[in-house]
This record gives structure tokens, C-alpha cells and sequence, in this order.
């Protein structure tokens, strides 16, 4: 008997397409699926509508690729923007709490001065050896650089142009 | 709350922003030298998600309302969408839907109109604000390889179908059906699948292979010679 020649992957998608199911799931429960924030019992549910719908796995992948880039991602938010007058130097924790972000002036030229970020502790490894960049509130990049020890610095000039409400750390 | 929890929704962040960006940027609203940029949508989806935090007992579909409102807010101001225009723009897709899910097919615009109590030419005009500023979040579709056989391998498809009941479904347990499929159809690395499955690199590897060879042992006990893990059967 002469046997028929055929890839598993189209063997595969045959099955998919044939076994299609169209209840797709919400980006809400995909996201608590991915961080195992549901029940055993849905969790196979989802599972198993997984493999039969192209849509949500898609839609799942690209989570978990988001996931990925945000993971060394943190930000701040100064509470009352439009009023807040900083007060240098500036010492805060992002939201988050992955780092330490310090704006310290030049005792002489109060326009120039040094950023540091620091890791917090529980994030170190995740996050040391990154390259990290930090922009401000108005986009401004006020700091590029690779965490080493769990910190980068760097000069700054124009300090009081800098957008304190609103600053973004993430992966460069 | 504990603090660290808010990092568990940068990811969804990263997601929407990227979801918002890429759909104004294939209108030409945003992207480089546009007025728009990718890390001002971030910006406001990270606004929301604090703003969402500042509540307790918070849900991820609170967090999502709260990030998606916040980024729409931010398009509205730099945009010159008026709430009036976003209101029939959710109505027009609400509609639609609807009767996608009744008829099984894209609706005609008399039957939005209808459905609406608005006029064709209405109709059209929503559509044109949808065509510049085209939101919607959840109709992104990934097509998979179905249908389009040529008519002479229509009986080789039943045919195939009848084993695939088998040598899929009976012959693979649960755990490695999903494996296989993820990773073949669905394209999902092992690492992902690893981080799905909560398991070691190692054992979603070892439990891939013997899925193949399952499958493979059953598909040519059937008369099947599976040549690779990729190609076309479609013809």
C-alpha cells in the first residue's frame, strides 16, 4: 500500500478549523488565565478553547509578549501635577515600586544636576544587566543605560523643564 | 494594598497601548513624526491603571475599563472626536455585532441602519469616522487555513477528519493535545508554553515530542506518512 505524504502541522490545522469554537474570551479573563488568577476547572475551560480558536491564542500570545517588555517597566505619578513644585533634590519610588529615581541639582548651576535609578531589591534579578531608559512626562529622555549593581546615572540639564508627573522607566 | 500587586497590569498596559498604537498608526494618526507616539498612549494607559488602583478590591476588567478610558480620553483631546461621535460610533458597533451574531455574516448597511433607527446615509457617515479612527478592540482575526479545498479533496478531507477524531483525540491526552496544537498551529514557543503550563522548559520539550510521535505512530498505522511539521496540504 502506497501511503499519502502529509505535515503534521497541516494535519493540525485541519483539526483546528474543523473543531472551531467562536465563544471567544474576554482580554479581561485572558489576562487573569496568564496570571493564574482563575479556577482550576475554568483554567482547563480556557485551555481547551485555546487550541480551537486562533483568535484568543493570538490575542493570548501577544499578552504575554506585552508582559515581557513591561517587565522591567515602572512609573510615576507626582499626586496634583499642575500645582507640584518640586523641591530639589527628588527622591521618589515609582509606582510600582521597581525603583528608586533620584534628581539631584548641581550646588552651583541649579539647572544642571545627576539622575539615579535605582532597582528595588526584589527586582534586581529580573532587571540587572537591562538596558533601561527614562523619559519624563513630556517625553523628554532624561536618562539611557544598562542597570549595573542595580543602578544607572547620568547628567541632566534643564531641570525645571523636566515633566515630573508622568515619567516612564522601561526597557531601551 | 501591597504595592508590587500593580505591576501584575503593566503587561495589559503595554497590550492596550500597543493595540491603540498600531490601529492609529495604520491610519496615519500616529507613529513617528505624527502628533502621536507611542509612549503618550503608554502614558495614559499607566495614568488609568493608577487611577484604577486608587480604588480597592479592584477586578482586571475595572483595571481595563480604567486603562482603555483613560487612552480614549487622551485621543479625544488630541483628536477632535467629539463624545457625541464616540457615543453612535459604540452604538454602530454594538449593532453590528449583534447582527453578525444572528446572521453569521457582515451586515448589510440598510440592516445597521435599521438597527439603529438611522438613515443609510448616517450609516455611512459613522463609518467614515470609524474608517479614521478605527478603535475597535476586539475584532482582530487570524484566519486559519479552512475552506478553501479544492472540491477533489473534499472526500480525502472527511476521510482525514475521521482519523484526525482518532489520532487526536483519543491517542493524545489533554496536556499534550495542547502542546502540540499551541505550538504547531497556534506558533507559541516552548518558553511560553512553559510560563502557560506553569511548568519546566524541560517537560513541555519532552512532552511536545512525544505528542509528535504519538500522533505520528497513530496517522501511520491509517496509511499516513507524515513528512514534516510544516508545508501545505491545502494544494
Amino acid at each position: 500500500m502506497v501511503k499519502k505524504s502529509i505535515s503534521l502541522k497541516d494535519i493540525l490545522n485541519l483539526w483546528v478549523s474543523q473543531k472551531k469554537d467562536r465563544n471567544h474570551i474576554s482580554i479581561d479573563e485572558l489576562y487573569d488565565f496568564l496570571n493564574q488568577n482563575v479556577s482550576l476547572e475554568r483554567r482547563a475551560e480556557i485551555m481547551e478553547h485555546l487550541i480551537r480558536c486562533s483568535v484568543c491564542s493570538k490575542k493570548l500570545k501577544e499578552l504575554m509578549e506585552a508582559e515581557e517588555k513591561a517587565n522591567a517597566m515602572d512609573v510615576v505619578f507626582l499626586k496634583a501635577a499642575a500645582t507640584f513644585k518640586p523641591e530639589w533634590p527628588i527622591r521618589v519610588q515609582t509606582e510600582g515600586g521597581k525603583y528608586i529615581v533620584t534628581i539631584s541639582p548641581h550646588e552651583e548651576e541649579p539647572e544642571r544636576g545627576l539622575i539615579t535609578v535605582e532597582v528595588d531589591r526584589y527586582w534586581t534579578r529580573q532587571i540587572e544587566g537591562r538596558p533601561i531608559v527614562v523619559r519624563d512626562g513630556n517625553r523628554r529622555e532624561l536618562l539611557r543605560g544598562i542597570v549595573i549593581n542595580g543602578k544607572v546615572a547620568g547628567k541632566l540639564d534643564k531641570l525645571s523643564d523636566i515633566e515630573l508627573n508622568g515619567i516612564i522607566i522601561e526597557q531601551g | 494594598m501591597a504595592e508590587k500587586d500593580i505591576t501584575k497590569y503593566y503587561g495589559l498596559v503595554y497590550y492596550k497601548a500597543q493595540k491603540f498604537y498600531r490601529r492609529l498608526s495604520a491610519v496615519g494618526i500616529a507613529g513617528q513624526n505624527k502628533c502621536i507616539q507611542f509612549e503618550d498612549i503608554l502614558q495614559e494607559g499607566f495614568e488609568g491603571l493608577v487611577k484604577a488602583f486608587k480604588k480597592d478590591n479592584i477586578s482586571t476588567s475595572y483595571v481595563n475599563i480604567r486603562i482603555e478610558g483613560c487612552i480614549k480620553d487622551f485621543l479625544r483631546k488630541v483628536g477632535s472626536l467629539s463624545q457625541e461621535h464616540w457615543k453612535k460610533v459604540k452604538e454602530y458597533e454594538k449593532c453590528k455585532e449583534r447582527l453578525i451574531n444572528e446572521n453569521l455574516r457582515e451586515p448589510t448597511r440598510e440592516e445597521i441602519a435599521e438597527c439603529l433607527g438611522i438613515s443609510v446615509r448616517q450609516v455611512e457617515e459613522i463609518e467614515a469616522l470609524l474608517e479614521k479612527y478605527y478603535f475597535t478592540m476586539d475584532d482582530i482575526d487570524s484566519p486559519i487555513p479552512s475552506g478553501d479545498l479544492r472540491p477533489d479533496r473534499k472526500a480525502e478531507v472527511r476521510q482525514m477528519l475521521e482519523l484526525l477524531e482518532k489520532c487526536i483525540e483519543s491517542s493524545l491526552n489533554e496536556e499534550e493535545r495542547s502542546i502540540l496544537i499551541m505550538s504547531i498551529v497556534h506558533d507559541y514557543t516552548l518558553k511560553e508554553l512553559a510560563k502557560l503550563l506553569n511548568k519546566p522548559l524541560s517537560t513541555v520539550a519532552a512532552i511536545k515530542k512525544r505528542a509528535q510521535n504519538k500522533a505520528k505512530v497513530c496517522l501511520e498505522k491509517k496509511g499516513y506518512n507524515i513528512s514534516d511539521f510544516g508545508g501545505s496540504w491545502n494544494g
